[in-house]
């Protein structure tokens, strides 16, 4: 069953840990649980293991320890395809953006929506309404390289939410950007979530927290720190 | 023809730019091999279709009302025999050219005694008659009588054309074989190189059969840019060899291609594209259920 989608907890982690390769758990004993529509921001040091939390979560590192649900799913009992399913529901921002350089920015956007087989019609008129709204409108037919950093950023973001997805997982999507694009798209963040979307949010701006004050997930060495419900910067 | 947009760079990279060199050569010698076993094929289908010839003897007889009678007797008797298209007595002065100097002749060169009797046996086209029946009912009305097959000898010719048809057929078989062990290492190889990618679309929600349609995708277009590209050479190679050569004095098997080879040489680019295409679509899923 898929139809998970009004269920309130859409991931749930009880003492995950998770290791590249053979070295030492980067992650250690995680209990997280993260409720549909729900918005996160990830924090802490630099090497703290954010992205690699965000990498377990949105199923692209195995975990070697603990349980991880995913939209009602314990992800160990899952084959590939059904894995690729809930797949298709997260958003994923990348770090390092991972655009292909051979597409054009509109064919990169258009990539998600070609893999859950939507119509190119469709995909045409959603995919040029997004990158018009993110001011890419005059580089739809360019390849990633012509790019600045802050424009490759924009594109990696559009094809995260373009089929605005139960879950949104971005990287520190604002790190390239001049603060009038980062203001804009933590608007579109925050509409996503207003229109259902749970959103985590790894990032180093404090700026943000204070503007749009959402809980906050700390992390340090691998570990979370807190229970996310119990602070919200707002309340500082 | 433009390669196909695909979400894997596949036209960028070497070992899948190979690809269509390989289906162009590979169905250019596929295309020659099929037409050299066809064209052999028809050439025998022509040799067994040559009617036989039989020339039955009867010995001779003193009384030529007799010898009249049983010759008569015999022809009627051959002629309702299954396959036979006519019959047809040899004159009496060739028989005794024939027979030559071993006839003892009078001083006009007329034949002292009386010479046996030949009678000619032509089969329909095609008949393959039962020879040693035939002998056995002409002896049942004159018990001395004998039969030779007179056909033209033909073994040679025969033997040659079993021998391209057969080294034809094997050739093609073999080309196809090496189409798939070909196709399977290079679409193995750029499954390895683009690893990463795989990755990125398999993480964007990519099931293994969408990945594996753009190997397939890929290997489709290589196989009909490349394989057009070698069906045309081809063609114009049995032409040369089929209608320019004799021209200049060479000249081959004695070949008349019939319409069902053309129809087997033009099904063989097709065939060699579907198999490229299935080949690039197993080998991708079996390599991405090996890839983690
Ligand atoms: N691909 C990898 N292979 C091996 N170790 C890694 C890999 N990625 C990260 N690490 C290690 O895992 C630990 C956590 O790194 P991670 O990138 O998750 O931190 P982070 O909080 O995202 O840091 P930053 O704020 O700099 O992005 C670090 O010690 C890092 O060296
Ligand atoms: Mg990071």
């Amino acid at each position: 069953m898929d139809d998970d989608r009004g269920q309130a907890t859409i991931l749930q982690l009880l003492g995950v840990g998770m290791r590249y390769g053979s070295g030492e758990e980067v992650l250690r004993d995680i209990d997280l649980s993260i409720n549909a529509g729900s918005f996160h921001y990830l924090v802490g040091p630099s090497g703290a293991g954010k992205t690699s939390l965000l990498r377990v979560l949105s199923l692209s590192r195995p975990i070697a320890r603990g349980k991880l649900v995913v939209f009602g799913h314990d992800v160990r009992e899952l084959d590939r395809d059904r894995l690729g399913r809930l797949r298709r529901r997260i958003g994923v921002v990348f770090q390092d953006f991972r655009l292909l350089d051979h597409l054009s920015v509109f064919d990169n956007v258009a990539l998600p929506l070609r893999i859950g087989g939507a119509d190119e019609e469709r995909i045409a008129a959603h995919v040029s309404q997004m990158l018009a709204w993110l001011g890419l409108a005059d580089f739809m037919e360019a390849k990633p390289p012509a790019l600045s950093m802050g424009q490759r950023q924009l594109v990696a973001i559009a094809r995260a939410v373009i089929t605005r997805p139960d879950l949104l997982l971005a990287d520190e999507p604002t790190s390239n950007v001049d603060p009038a694009r980062a203001e804009r798209l933590m608007y579109l963040f925050t509409e996503l979530h207003k229109l259902g979307t749970a959103v985590i949010l790894a990032t180093h701006s404090r700026e943000h927290l204070r503007r749009w004050p959402f809980p906050v997930l700390r992390m340090e060495g691998g570990r979370l720190l807190s229970p996310p419900a119990s602070e919200r910067l707002a309340a500082e | 023809m433009a390669p196909p947009e695909l979400d894997l760079p596949l036209a960028e990279t070497p070992a899948s730019r190979f690809l269509a060199w390989l289906a162009g050569g590979l169905t250019y010698l596929a295309v020659l091999a099929a037409a050299a076993a066809a064209f052999a094929h028809g050439t025998l289908l022509r040799l067994a279709e040559r009617p036989v010839l039989v020339t039955v003897a009867l010995p001779a007889v003193e009384d030529p009302a007799e010898a009249e009678r049983q010759l008569a007797a015999v022809r009627a008797l051959v002629e309702s025999f299954p396959g036979v298209a006519w019959t047809a007595p040899v004159a009496a002065e060739e028989v005794g050219r024939l027979l030559g100097p071993r006839v003892d002749r009078n001083e006009d060169a007329q034949p002292r005694q009386a010479l046996p009797r030949l009678l000619d046996i032509r089969f329909l086209p095609g008949a393959e008659p039962d020879l040693g029946e035939l002998l056995r009912r002409v002896r049942s009305l004159v018990p001395t009588a004998l039969a030779e097959e007179t056909s033209p000898e033909l073994s040679t010719l025969e033997e040659l054309a079993r021998r391209v048809r057969w080294l034809g057929a094997a050739a093609a078989v073999g080309v196809f074989l090496l189409m798939l062990v070909a196709v399977s290492a290079i679409t193995r190889t750029s499954l390895d190189l683009h690893e990463e990618t795989v990755g990125l679309l398999r993480l964007l929600g990519a099931p293994d059969r969408y990945v594996a349609r753009q190997f397939e995708r890929f290997a489709a277009f290589a196989a009909l840019s490349g394989g057009s590209t070698g069906f045309v050479l081809a063609l114009s190679t049995l032409f040369a060899l089929l209608y320019l050569a004799p021209r200049f004095g060479f000249h081959l098997l004695p070949v008349e291609p019939r319409p069902l080879d053309w129809v087997l040489i033009a099904a063989v680019p097709p065939a060699a594209a579907l198999v490229v295409t299935l080949t690039a679509r197993i080998a991708a899923a079996i390599g991405l259920r090996r890839l983690h």
